[in-house]
């Protein structure tokens, strides 16, 4: 009998400070990690984000939004562009249905009069020939067609007149509009938490 | 030579884990396609093997037998974790790289069976000795065992990712993919096993002779 319950204390003992060490250093490399995940879209954030003087991964904010399915809290990550202190502009992801999977968009949007800076693809998987050059900014209908975005108003939602659709991919074309509207409609229910 | 330098210098050779104990290949086999992923492996394992040995050997008196193996695996598991959440926040590319072998480090037998035939007899200097010993010699044969088939794989010795990277067989060299793909693995492993285990039998022969 003597022998189980010490058995048991020092099992328990064990691994209740297993776990302690284990928070302990989860505390301490939370940050970091975050950071070190992010690191890998700062180019992306540099292409929609031209004008700053700030580091918008460092100065990012975590805006709490409406809790998934299963009530788990959810929050909404905002980068900021400042100059001299102030934001003049954010970018923020977004992502809608394309041809063949969702299409996520990192869109730059300037606070003053609501224009798209800049949009940056950062995932598809679009497997028509025009949409994947149309969606790559390394060719130069890819460039034809992101760069377009830049300046349009998004006072309101962007329709499909307002830009040149990439021409045998039409669900392609939808889902980078339907995931820029959806970043402007975020953008919209959370300015006021976004720019304190 | 004092007993203390023994337990360090026997895990270069006498128990090389890989090649002389055949021990601990699932990582030597998965993450040896470069000398930077040899490496790091190799310190990481190190790291946990030195703490893990370290307190074993501390907890030696206190952990009831029947129930050694659980809180050894508690202890492993604990430092595993560390060094994967460590790893992720201080050099991802590593982390990246070494993916799940890291976690797998838990099943590694080279840490379970230093701590249960070693660190949990012996004091915590001659565990720490032990552990920091094996450990670094796993890293040279990983390391040494990467440098090979990236070498022989891919034309470049990698000794750290983006940051120092040698073209050793220059442009015009055609990799030999097969070492740097799983197959490979195998055969590099098994001519470095025949290698070392030719130079032990020369040894042993020399020092026979010299008796």
């Amino acid at each position: 009998m003597r022998d189980i319950i010490n058995m048991t204390v020092v099992l328990t003992v064990l691994c209740a400070l297993a776990g302690f060490g284990v928070a302990w250093v989860d505390s301490i490399t939370r940050g970091p990690i975050e950071t070190a995940a992010l690191q890998k879209v700062a180019g992306a954030i540099d292409t929609v984000l031209p004008n700053k003087d700030n580091d918008p991964i460092a100065d990012r904010i975590n805006v709490p939004v409406a809790p998934d399915h299963r009530g788990r809290p959810q929050s909404l990550t905002v980068f900021p562009a400042k100059k001299d202190g102030k934001i003049v502009a954010v970018a923020l992801q977004a992502s809608a249905a394309g041809y063949a999977g969702p299409i996520n968009v990192l869109v730059g949007i300037n606070l003053a009069d609501q224009k798209l800076t800049g949009i940056f693809i950062a995932e598809q998987q679009e497997t028509i020939a025009a949409a994947q050059q149309a969606l790559n900014p390394a060719t130069k209908e890819g460039k034809a067609f992101v760069s377009q975005f830049a300046g349009k108003s998004l006072k309101k939602a962007l329709a499909k007149s307002d830009i040149n659709a990439i021409s045998g991919a039409t669900y392609s074309t939808r889902g980078v509009l339907a995931a820029i509207n959806k970043a402007r409609s975020l953008f919209v229910k959370y300015r006021d938490q976004i720019v304190k | 030579m004092s007993s203390l330098a023994k337990e360090f210098t026997k895990g270069f050779w006498d128990v090389l884990p890989p090649f002389r104990l055949v021990l601990g290949l699932c990582p030597v086999l998965a993450v040896t396609a470069t000398a930077f992923g040899g490496w790091g492996m190799g310190l990481a394992t190190t790291f946990v093997l030195v703490c893990s040995n370290v307190l074993v050997s501390l907890l030696r008196k206190v952990i009831p037998a029947k129930v050694r193996i659980a809180a050894y695996i508690v202890i492993i598991a604990t430092f595993v974790t560390i060094v994967d959440m460590m790893l992720k926040a201080f050099v991802p590319d590593l982390h990246k790289m070494l993916g799940i072998f890291i976690q797998l480090i838990v099943v590694n037998c080279i840490i379970l069976g230093r701590a249960e035939a070693f660190a949990g007899k012996r004091g915590p200097v001659a565990s720490f000795a032990d552990g920091l010993g094996i450990g670094l010699g796993f890293t040279i044969s990983l390391f040494v065992l990467g440098t090979i088939r990236e070498i022989l794989g891919s034309g470049t010795w990698t000794l750290y990712k983006g940051l120092l990277s040698i073209n050793v067989m220059g442009d015009a060299y055609q990799p030999f993919k097969f070492m740097v793909a799983a197959p490979g693995a195998f055969v590099g492993l098994g001519v470095m096993l025949a290698i070392i285990t030719l130079i032990g039998i020369r040894l042993d022969r020399k020092k026979r002779r010299a008796q």
